[in-house]
């Protein structure tokens, strides 16, 4: 493998932005065609109303606010990375730091789709907003929907800030090397940066304060997440763990994604100086964290329903484990924490495929688990009379594919457009004489 | 900013720096034997379950910080940090506490029938989780298997500390000698030491967040048999590290400032602990609000009794405000200043301010329990309260020096003689 130099990292990530191939707007036509679909479902949801959807009694929350959970969990790795990582000083975040801020900015563009798609008269959506309150109905402060609306906006505000103004100074670099049209929008779009000592320390300074306050951020917004559920009295739902398992849980997911997502442009975009080999190890060590945490939460709350002898509590954990939707349960439980286990053996971590294929198992496990949590618990809740089950309609399904290519068209397109490795970190890493694969 | 010399200076060969030429010991026993005289006093005239409950108390908090302490070093050669040298090596000599809290807790026995007072109560169901023997035997189980990781983890991790650097002639206790002597009869290999020190650090790391839940939900929770929160055991470890972290610092301040040591560390180090102790009181203080916010909201009677016990009801509600005041407010305003953690007398005081609270805080989510939700018109302390503490301080001030005189060059290896220091201003 080449030694890496700043001349190399340039060319390595401004080769990336040369003009694609055929197969790459092919990839883009499809992710698009698969939007419309989506488009399509939804505008049929609007016309024919919220019915055409499979919510209804008892459970009411379904595939919208499981797909809105999933995408807000993935965007959390993206500041894991950024932020979290950075202040740690852990070199080994460096090579996917633009990739994972960029991917938590597309994660939250996605996730906040959802709550206006579940509204059903969606042209209302003005009511969540804290406006001036003259019609003396809303918004209501007190709903743990509300605390969502603002979290949610202001984790968006400050991550595609965060994510832009790191973009800044490769942003430039790009300009430099351009002509004609390209350079024109470079110019516009790295802000006048012309590299001075003065900018570079505002710079360093401006990022640091970023991922000071992104990092409290990431966790007050999935704990507000959380309390959409924690706050209410449902069985399973109720429990004061539910804060730090969401937040633990939403890191797994993004990592996980990270994998996802990282594995193929690494080889599409041969970036196997810059992303190492033992840069994906770093990644898969602590998915295998989270996995833990994730594992400890699932035997905690069994273990404390069993405890409380609360036969209402008892019965729900029972039922999720070996009721109707106990196959969703097992494929949670296994995906998130018995398969990451297999990364501890070196050999399996290592192994880029596997990590590839145990990614995708966490990603499929992490879905399930918000499928779990979300219909599980008001499937069967108090009384007897009042069960029920819940499946999605092919309007959810198409929806539901909607959003996935959403967010793989933004990908995709990011990719060949913007530099996806932050050439400044790896030339920071480079200068710090630190090891960038940890 | 200005670099300096260290302040600290080298003792001669063979001693650690850790005499006890200016009384210190003999105020460690009459402290010791002070509490012991207390606590005996206290069980003999009137009200054993007081001298139980203070002892609880003491125990919890005491073991914590052993435990909290070793998960240090445990957790800083997980995660391979090259910073934490002179630190990792003093946190490890709260190890010397464990075999302490083994005792400790076998003493415990003695006092169950005033510790447990769900032992006379209809607890619905729970007598299968809820009675002493199977209590005493899988809390017993789960402390032995926590602290011999822990041992394991250590006796892997001095083999590279010592090799090379130290031979049986070498200053230092029996213990020293005699692990030299057995290295030296069969000599280590090092790939395998490597594996088998990072498994057991993984395996401490694991089981501390294990046993320290258990230990959370059967000697505090369950104090309130009706009552449970899922984060609790969470917060209980979450907690350990906090008081662990702090305990960390107020030994390296208290050793940098007795130059006879030889110890030092650098401001950086200091700045960057005082981040970990940052970022684990507002752990601390999230884990709480976690809790509280959906107890709060749920609104539900058998949950917020226990708040409302504790946070509302003097004179507990003060001890609350107090805690909340002392180990998150402080702390948060006054950590977000980066001078302040690199200065250990400061930092020193803060933590012990920090640790006092969290004293304070076992103490509240005990007290009404054992006084069965009836608000005390009086205090709820005892003389008994306060002198108990003094002889467990003196028990993990005792060990702890014991350990660093095993082992006195672990203290002076790093950084090196010569190193500078910066003075941060």
């Amino acid at each position: 493998m080449a030694e890496l130099t700043y001349a190399s990292i340039d060319n390595t990530v401004i080769d990336t932005l040369a003009p694609p191939r055929r197969t790459y707007w092919a990839t883009v036509a499809l992710l698009f065609a698969g939007i419309l679909l989506g488009a399509t479902c939804w505008g049929y949801q609007i016309f024919r109303g919220i019915g055409v959807a499979g919510q209804n009694n008892p459970v009411h929350w379904g595939t919208y606010l499981i797909n809105f959970v999933f995408w807000v969990g993935i965007a959390h790795s993206g500041t894991l990375i950024s932020a979290i990582l950075h202040l740690f000083r852990a070199g080994w975040r460096n090579p996917i730091a633009r990739a994972a801020e960029t991917m938590t900015v597309f994660a939250v563009c996605t996730a906040g789709l959802y709550p206006f798609i579940h509204l059903g008269r969606v042209w209302l959506v003005y009511y969540m907003l804290p406006i001036p309150n003259q019609r003396t109905l809303w918004p209501n402060f007190t709903s743990p929907l509300m605390f969502d609306v603002v979290a949610i906006s202001t984790y968006l505000t400050v991550s595609s800030l965060f994510w832009y103004t790191g973009m800044l100074p490769d942003l430039a670099t790009i300009r430099d090397r351009s002509e004609g049209l390209r350079k024109k929008i470079f110019s516009i779009l790295s802000l006048g940066w012309t590299g001075e000592y003065e900018l570079w320390r505002h710079y360093t300074r401006g990022y640091l304060f970023f991922a000071a306050l992104a990092t409290p951020l990431v966790i007050s917004v999935h704990s507000v997440v959380s309390w959409d559920f924690a706050l209410g009295i449902v069985p399973g739902w109720h429990t004061t763990i539910f804060a730090p398992y969401f937040v633990a849980g939403a890191i797994h997911s993004g990592l996980a994604m990270v994998l996802t997502l990282m594995i193929p442009l690494r080889k599409m975009f041969h970036y196997e100086a810059i992303i190492t080999d033992r840069v994906l190890e770093s990644v898969a060590k602590t998915i295998i964290f989270t996995g833990l945490i994730v594992g400890f939460a699932y035997g905690t709350e069994v273990f404390i329903a069993w405890y409380s002898r609360n036969p209402v509590e008892m019965e729900s954990f029972y039922w999720r484990a070996f009721g109707d939707y106990s196959l969703e349960y097992w494929i949670m439980v296994s995906c998130n924490t018995i398969v990451p286990l297999l990364l501890l053996f070196k050999r399996v971590r290592t192994h880029i495929p596997t990590l590839f294929v145990i990614s995708l198992f966490v990603n499929v496990g992490m879905w399930y688990e918000r499928f779990v949590i979300i219909i599980g618990s008001v499937a069967h809740d108090f009384l007897p009379h009042a069960w029920g089950l819940y499946s999605p309609t092919l309007i959810e399904y198409g929806i539901m594919i909607g959003s996935f290519c959403l967010f793989f068209f933004l990908f995709v397109l990011f990719c060949k457009h913007l530099p996806s490795v932050s050439m400044t970190e790896m030339k920071e890493t480079l200068h710090e004489g630190e090891s960038h694969a940890g | 900013m200005s670099a300096t010399t260290p302040t600290a200076a080298a003792p001669a060969d063979g001693d650690s720096g850790l005499g006890d030429s200016g009384g210190i010991g003999s105020l460690l026993w009459v402290c010791l034997l002070l509490g012991l005289a207390a606590f005996l006093l206290q069980l003999f005239t009137g009200h054993p379950e007081k001298a139980w409950q203070a002892y609880l108390t003491n125990f919890l908090l005491f073991s914590a910080i052993a435990q909290g302490g070793l998960l240090f070093s445990v957790v800083m050669h997980i995660a391979k940090a090259r910073w934490s040298g002179p630190l990792s090596n003093l946190a490890e000599a709260f190890s010397a506490f464990f075999p302490l809290s083994i005792g400790l807790f076998l003493i415990l026995f003695i006092g169950r029938e005033h510790v447990f007072p769900w032992q006379h109560m209809d607890l619905h169901g729970k007598e299968v989780w809820l009675n002493v023997p199977f209590l005493f035997g899988r809390d017993l189980g789960a402390l032995l298997l926590l602290y011999l990781t822990g041992l394991l983890y250590l006796y892997h991790g001095l083999w590279f500390k010592l090799d090379g650097e130290t031979s049986v002639d070498t200053p230092g206790g029996g213990i020293q000698r005699w692990l030299l002597r057995r290295w030296e009869r069969r000599r280590p290999d090092a790939e395998t030491y490597r594996r088998r020190q990072m498994l057991f650090a993984i395996l401490y790391a694991l089981f501390f967040a294990l046993v320290l839940s258990l230990i959370g939900y059967d000697l505090i929770m369950a104090m309130d048999p009706h009552w449970y929160s899922t984060l609790f055991g969470a917060y209980n470890f979450v907690k350990a590290f906090y008081v662990g972290l702090g305990a960390i610092i107020i030994a390296a301040a208290l050793l940098q400032t007795r130059s006879r040591t030889g110890y030092a560390v650098t401001p950086d180090q200091y700045h960057d602990i005082g981040k970990l102790f940052f970022a684990f009181c507002l752990v601390w203080a999230d884990f709480f609000y976690a809790q509280f916010v959906v107890i709060w909201y749920g609104n539900i009677s058998e949950e917020t009794s226990y708040i409302i016990q504790r946070t509302m009801i003097a004179p507990w509600s003060f001890m609350a405000w107090t805690i909340l005041i002392v180990c998150f407010i402080g702390p948060f305003l006054i950590l977000l200043n980066k001078r302040i953690k690199t200065r250990p007398r400061a930092m020193l005081v803060l933590c012990s301010v920090v640790i006092a609270g969290i004293w304070l805080e076992h103490k509240l989510l005990l007290g009404p329990a054992f006084t069965h939700g009836e608000a005390d018109a009086g205090s709820p302390f005892n003389l008994v309260d306060f002198f108990v503490p003094l002889t467990f301080l003196a028990l993990m001030v005792i060990v702890v020096k014991a350990y660093l005189k095993q082992f006195p060059q672990l203290l002076r290896s790093t950084p090196p003689t010569g190193v500078v220091v910066e003075e941060v201003h």
